[in-house]
């Protein structure tokens, strides 16, 4: 089995997100579509990094909800592959997974966040519209992994450059609240900001996190050839 | 001599053809290697041309029967034949019965010269048991493989020698160049392709040792865990408290196993005592179990547990426990935070929350439990709840005992 699975396309005229949704498991994949299929137009699935590229290129989705672990290689892999294809798609990585590794080798590819697979509907769909736009999806773990890389406990400076190896003082407290398990709406009430304040707040955080010089970020990338 | 010879076997299904299928044809009736045959009508093609007419006639043979055939008289298997079994038997009477048909050549056309044809037999047969993808008679060993290399190889070189030995006038110079000209293409063709083939069966033998391995240790892994967890699970599906407590239970486990503790790439340093970030792992795996809810737990740095963070994981446990049995929510977020001071924790739920006011003075919960582990370990609490509004404690901590009066 290496074909995609293209699904019937009703047209472009309907203003709902199109997505495409990447994972080898079967029952998984039918479970997010089941969830989803009202609020979103589903228009592709895949199992591996080979069909979603196929699937991706041919149905240019909106959203890719992508697997971190697929046969075939890696989410990394679609992200490239769509890249090297000039596809201009936005990805969510969704997983179960909890190395860090993998998941910040994802966003480092180009990724634009990721959530656990126990994220409820609403929330999917919000983190989905949210991608859609163009914004960052900062699950709390990734808002732990973002917190854990930018330590500022050694005080080794980067030689490349220092703007893009920090967090700025907000920066680091959204990243907290979204690790405390805060929704952006309340991380705006709380830090009396606009949602929109908080959202690019999240976009530079993400931004930095894919060009960081840091230490550990450049460790996760070896550990990733390695493996 | 197999009457049917020439008759209804003259029909090679086309991807067996490498011109229109004559010796394909023959291989199959004769329940040889078509190699072989086509090895055969090679060197009977040399010896004066014999096998170009064999080969011609079992064309126009093939031609002429497969019209008839194929309409009425045959009550044809619709489907391809089973492939014949090959008789490795049948192979060295096909070479039996090439070498006589040209010893017999010899008296009709005294033009050719035997010395010339016995090396050229050697080398081709040499050549198509070498020359042989292993797949074609599913020997895929290396030992077979190795034996049949060896065999041709010998062969190949008995032809050159066999030609060597002969007394070479001057008029056959070129005959023998010629003949060492093919002996060495033989050489070449035999061991060419069948060396690279060894060198790949090898490699990919070891891998494959390597991958078992692999897959033997997963599977024991998985017996002794997922398998068993599903078993019980099995035997007790109407319990949905056990149930889900299971599958927590396994989930983490395998998740530990899978990828190492939730922390490991990062906030692993070296240190044998008992660590922050694992202390915190046992306390919301042990709520997790006993209340039946899920602590999304994110934590960031690690440091060794001094008497200051023992009371603030003691009382982040408490906040957990209440968050568990009163919030009404299934879902609790715990962050923890270790800096170069102090440790901060959170523990969030988004549940009923309640009245801070209202909560009555005798409640040992918040007051002892909470704030009076923090105040004496020199830290911070703050409770922030409403009714409707979820409940967060935060606490705070410093890393290392204050000497206090």
């Amino acid at each position: 089995m290496t074909e995609a699975i293209p699904m019937a396309d009703p047209g472009p005229d309907r203003a709902t997100t199109r997505v495409v949704v990447v994972d080898d498991h079967a029952l998984f994949r039918a479970g997010v579509v089941a969830e989803l299929r009202d609020a979103v137009e589903i228009v592709g699935e895949a199992h591996d990094v080979a069909s979603a590229v196929s699937v991706i290129e041919a149905q240019r989705p909106d959203v890719v909800l992508l697997d971190v672990h697929l046969p075939g290689g890696g989410g990394r892999d679609v992200v490239t592959g769509c890249a090297a294809r000039s596809v201009d798609t936005r990805f969510l990585a969704l997983s179960v997974s909890d190395a860090a590794e993998d998941v910040v080798g994802l966003v480092r590819a180009g990724a634009r966040g990721y959530v656990t697979k126990s994220i409820d509907r609403d929330a999917l769909l919000d983190a989905i519209e949210r991608v859609r736009d163009g914004d960052a999806v900062f699950s709390p773990r990734l808002a732990g992994f973002v917190l854990d890389a930018f330590r500022m406990d050694g005080g080794e400076a980067s030689a490349t450059d220092p703007d893009l190896d920090q967090l700025t003082a907000r920066e680091r407290e959204v990243m907290q609240h979204l690790a405390r398990g805060y929704a952006y709406k309340e991380i705006a009430r709380e830090l009396f900001i606009s949602v929109k304040t908080v959202e690019t707040h999240a976009s530079s955080v993400l931004h930095k996190l894919q060009l960081s010089s840091r230490h550990e970020l450049t460790r996760w990338a070896n550990d990733r050839r390695l493996l | 001599m197999d009457p049917d010879l020439f008759g209804l076997a003259l029909r090679a299904t086309g991807d067996e053809a490498v011109v229109v299928g004559v010796c394909a044809a023959w291989a199959r009736r004769l329940g040889l290697r078509p190699i072989t045959v086509r090895a055969c009508l090679t060197v009977l093609a040399l010896a004066g041309g014999f096998g170009v007419g064999l080969y011609a006639a079992g064309f126009l043979w093939a031609r002429r029967t497969s019209g008839t055939t194929d309409d009425a008289s045959r009550p044809a298997p619709a489907g391809p034949e089973p492939r014949r079994e090959v008789r490795p038997g049948g192979e060295f009477g096909a070479w039996a019965f090439t070498i006589g048909l040209i010893s017999e050549l010899r008296n009709w056309w005294p033009g050719v010269d035997v010395r010339l044809l016995i090396p050229a037999t050697l080398v081709a047969i040499g050549t198509s048991i070498g020359w042989r993808a292993p797949g074609d008679s599913g020997e895929r060993r290396a030992g077979a493989l190795l034996g049949r290399l060896l065999g041709g190889s010998m062969l190949v070189v008995v032809g050159l020698g066999v030609f060597a030995s002969q007394r070479v006038a001057l008029s056959t110079l070129r005959d023998a160049s010629l003949a060492v000209l093919v002996a060495s293409a033989g050489v070449a063709l035999v061991a060419g392709p069948g060396l690279a083939r060894l060198v790949r069966s090898i490699t990919a033998e070891r891998d494959e040792r390597v991958r078992q391995a692999e897959r033997a240790a997963v599977a024991e892994h998985l017996h002794d865990s997922v398998l068993q967890t599903l078993t019980l699970i099995q035997r007790h599906p109407e319990d949905r408290e056990a149930v889900a407590t299971l599958a927590r239970r396994q989930e983490r486990d395998l998740r530990r196993w899978l990828y190492g503790g939730a922390m490991g790439a990062l906030g692993g340093r070296e240190g044998s005592m008992s660590r922050c970030a694992e202390s915190i792992e046992a306390i919301t795996d042990e709520v997790e179990d006993h209340y039946g809810v899920t602590v999304e737990a994110v934590v960031v740095g690690d440091g060794p547990v001094s008497a200051p963070v023992e009371a603030a994981l003691a009382a982040a446990r408490e906040a957990l426990v209440n968050a568990a049995k009163f919030s009404g929510e299934r879902t609790v977020s715990l962050f923890a935070e270790i800096g170069d001071a102090t440790l901060d924790l959170y523990v969030r739920d988004r549940g009923t929350g309640f009245d801070l006011q209202a909560v009555p003075a005798d409640r040992h919960g918040i007051a002892g439990s909470i704030r009076g582990r923090i105040d004496r370990a020199g830290g911070r609490v703050a409770i922030r709840t409403a009714p409707g509004e979820g409940t967060e404690v935060s606490l705070s901590v410093p890393l290392a005992a204050e000497v206090t009066p």
